[in-house]
C-alpha cells in the first residue's frame, strides 16, 4: 500500500499535554541562559521535559528503572552538547530526538532480554472519558474491567510491535504529538509516520480484539 | 479508516495513567546534580593524576640539581687549576717538538728508492721479479726442506 494513501490517522482528539511548541520562546531563553553557564536554567528545562520524556522512554522500554537511568543519560548528553545546539530546530525536537535515539540504541543492546517493570496506574483512569468509552463500547453498559489486567495486556501488545511502530504509537497516541512533530523528531516523512501508525494500529487491534469488541 | 481504530487509540491512550508518581521529577533532578558532581570530581581527579604523572616524568628526564651544581663546580675548578698552574720555562712541549728537526718525519719523495714500475723497468732493460730472478725457490730437497 502506498504511504500517500494512508491518511487514516487524524490528529489526536484530545492532546494529553500542552503543545510543546507553544513554549518554544521560553525554551529558547532558557537554552540561551544555560549556554551562558546558568545551571538553574538547565534545571528548568529538566523539570519541564522530564515528565514528557519519561512517558516516551517508559512506554518504549516497559521498565521504569531503565527509564530513569536512560533519562539521566539523555539529560547528561544534552547538557554536554548544549554548546553545539544552534537552535535550528526547537529544543523539544532536539531533546526528543536524543531521547528516541538513545532509547532505540538501548533496546537494540538489550535485545530479547527484557524485564518488565511497570509504574502504578493512577486512580484517575476510572474517570477518564476514554476508559468509560472503552468499557461501555457497543453494549452501552459498563463492563467490569480489571485495571491491572488491562495494563498488562496493553503493555504486552505494545511490546509485540516493532520498535519503529512502538515509537510512533507512543509519540502520537500516548504523548499526543502531531504528525509533523513526530516526522521532525524521527527524521522521516509525515507519510512514513502515518504509514507506521496505520500498521501499528492494525496490529494492536488484532492483539486487543477482546477489549475493543 | 479512522473510525476503525478509534477504540484501539482510546485504549492505548489509557497508558497515560501510568506514571512514576509525585515527586519523581525533583528526585530525578537531585540525582542528576549528584551524578554531574561525581563526574566533575572524577574528571578533576583524572586531571590531577595526569598533572602528577607529567611532573614525575619531567623530574625523571631532567638531571638532579645537585648533579648540575657539582658538574659546574668541577668545570670551574678544572679551569682554575689550568689557569693557575705555572707555564714551562722553554715553552710548551709542542713548541719544543716543532723546533727540533730530529723529530721531523722523513721525507717521502726519496728518488733513490727502487722503482718497480714495470714500464720504466722494461725501458731500462731490467726485468721485474719473474720465475728466474725470484727469491730462492725450493728447487731441490736440500734447501728449504722442512726436514732437517
Amino acid at each position: 500500500m502506498q504511504e500517500a494513501s494512508l491518511q487514516g490517522s487524524a490528529e489526536p482528539q484530545s492532546a494529553p499535554q500542552e503543545p510543546v511548541s507553544s513554549s518554544a520562546a521560553e525554551d529558547r531563553e532558557l537554552v540561551a541562559r544555560a549556554q551562558n553557564g546558568d545551571t538553574r536554567a538547565f534545571d528548568s528545562l529538566i523539570r519541564k521535559y522530564t515528565p514528557k520524556l519519561y512517558g516516551m522512554v517508559y512506554n518504549m522500554t516497559s521498565n521504569r528503572e531503565d527509564t530513569a537511568d536512560l533519562l539521566q543519560e539523555v539529560f547528561a548528553k544534552a547538557y554536554r552538547s548544549l554548546g553545539r545546539f544552534m537552535g535550528k530546530s526547537s529544543f523539544y525536537t532536539w531533546i526528543y530526538s536524543i531521547a528516541v535515539n538513545m532509547t532505540l540504541n538501548h533496546l537494540k543492546k538489550r535485545g530479547r532480554h527484557m524485564k518488565v517493570s511497570l509504574d502504578d496506574v493512577d486512580t484517575g483512569i476510572e474517570n477518564d472519558p476514554d476508559f468509560i468509552a472503552v468499557t461501555t463500547a457497543k453494549t452501552g453498559v459498563a463492563r467490569e474491567v480489571n485495571i491491572h489486567e488491562l495494563q498488562k495486556r496493553l503493555n504486552a501488545a505494545m511490546m509485540k510491535l516493532s520498535e519503529d511502530h512502538r515509537t510512533v504509537v507512543t509519540l502520537y497516541d500516548i504523548q499526543g504529538l502531531q504528525h509533523a512533530e513526530i516526522s521532525k523528531i524521527l527524521g522521516v516523512s509525515e507519510g512514513t509516520v502515518r504509514s507506521r501508525l496505520f500498521y501499528a494500529h492494525r496490529q494492536l487491534q488484532a492483539y486487543l480484539e477482546d477489549f475493543v469488541k | 479508516m479512522n473510525d476503525d481504530f478509534e477504540d484501539i487509540q482510546r485504549l492505548i491512550r489509557l497508558k497515560r495513567h501510568e506514571s512514576p508518581g509525585e515527586g519523581f521529577t525533583e528526585e530525578f533532578l537531585k540525582r542528576f546534580h549528584q551524578r554531574q558532581h561525581e563526574k566533575e570530581l572524577r574528571q578533576s581527579a583524572l586531571d590531577r593524576l595526569l598533572e602528577r604523572t607529567a611532573a614525575w616524568f619531567e623530574d625523571l628526564m631532567s638531571p638532579p640539581r645537585w648533579a648540575l651544581t657539582g658538574g659546574a663546580a668541577l668545570v670551574l675548578a678544572a679551569g682554575a687549576w689550568f689557569y693557575m698552574s705555572p707555564a714551562p720555562e722553554n715553552g710548551g712541549m709542542a713548541a719544543k717538538e716543532a723546533a727540533d728537526p730530529a723529530t721531523k718525519p722523513p721525507a717521502t719523495n726519496d728518488t733513490n728508492r727502487p722503482s718497480y714500475d714495470p714500464k720504466a723497468m722494461r725501458a731500462n732493460g731490467q726485468h721485474g721479479p719473474d720465475a728466474q730472478n725470484a727469491a730462492p725457490a725450493l728447487h731441490d730437497g736440500s734447501q728449504g726442506s722442512l726436514e732437517r
